[in-house]
């Protein structure tokens, strides 16, 4: 009477892909309505929807993390043009990358990790800003953008632990 | 958490707190207004943006891009201060006596 495993998987993770694409997408957009109101210097954002990049990398694999930022970076290609695209793929797949491969191996591990999902994310948050900030140099073609890298720092790690926290306490319900 | 988690965060502070330094450690002088890499001494319209000098402060007073940061960033009055507007692909940068040295050798 079951169902085929192979079979019962594929549809389960084509819904879990489906969920977290949309949940990323509803987050970016929340964000960047409620962005004005935060009104915090250089643009940057909470990283609200890097949850659903997390947690595809953790749960799914870092392939998925990366299928996912491509998502949100496309949906920032639409709604806010070519420059914002450009620095939200950058930022996103390399975090992704990062969450995938710490958090992956993390799991298969036998001994106690070192790090949790705090600090996962807080890295990959500091990356994440870093890759966009070396985008923007790229695109001005000059280095002076890179002054703003320690206000960057920090904003990875506070927006990184805050949303590593998050994706702790959703990982252990999905 | 874990103590590593402690230890990257901790890691992470100094370094920002580290790279904070090195424009504090120019000798006060001068500041020369860069706009787009070029050194400039009164206020000017870049793609479309307006370009507010004033004495040794810039700033982007107006631009037509959609989410206004680089009007935001408000007036630059030291060392190392820039105020960027990616869209219309303008950077205003502030720098001290040693940059503009540098500037003239390089």
């Amino acid at each position: 009477m079951r169902d085929k495993p192979l079979k019962r998987n594929a549809a389960r993770l084509a819904a879990r892909l489906g969920v977290l694409s949309a949940a990323a997408l509803a987050l970016s957009w929340l964000e960047a309505v409620a962005a004005p109101f935060l009104r915090l210097p250089l643009g940057a954002k909470p990283g609200l929807s890097n949850i659903a990049v997390m947690l595809a990398a953790a749960k799914l694999g870092w392939p998925y993390g990366l299928g996912i930022a491509l998502v949100k970076a496309v949906f920032a290609g639409i709604t806010r043009g070519p420059t914002a695209m450009l620095l939200s793929g950058a930022g996103g797949l390399l975090s992704a990358l990062i969450a995938g491969t710490l958090l992956q191996r993390g799991e298969r591990q036998a001994a106690p990790r070192a790090l949790s999902e705090v600090g996962v994310s807080v890295i990959g948050g500091v990356a994440h800003n870093l890759a966009q900030l070396a985008c923007a140099a790229l695109i001005m073609q000059t280095p002076g953008v890179l002054w703003s890298a320690p206000a960057l720092i920090v904003f990875g790690v506070i927006s990184g632990a805050v949303t590593g926290m998050l994706v702790r306490r959703v990982g252990k319900r999905i | 958490m874990k103590r590593g988690d402690i230890a990257v965060i901790l890691c992470l502070l100094i370094l920002a707190g580290g790279l904070l330094l090195p424009p504090r450690l120019l000798p006060p002088g001068p500041l020369t207004v860069y706009v787009n890499g070029e050194i400039a001494m009164k206020s000017m319209h870049v793609n479309g943006a307006e370009v507010e000098i004033d004495g040794g402060r810039a700033r982007i007073a107006s631009s037509p891009c959609p989410d206004q940061l680089c009007v935001h960033a408000g007036w630059l009055d030291k060392p190392g201060q820039s105020a960027v507007c990616l869209p219309r692909r303008v950077i205003v940068e502030l720098r001290g006596a040693r940059n503009e040295v540098d500037g003239v050798a390089g």
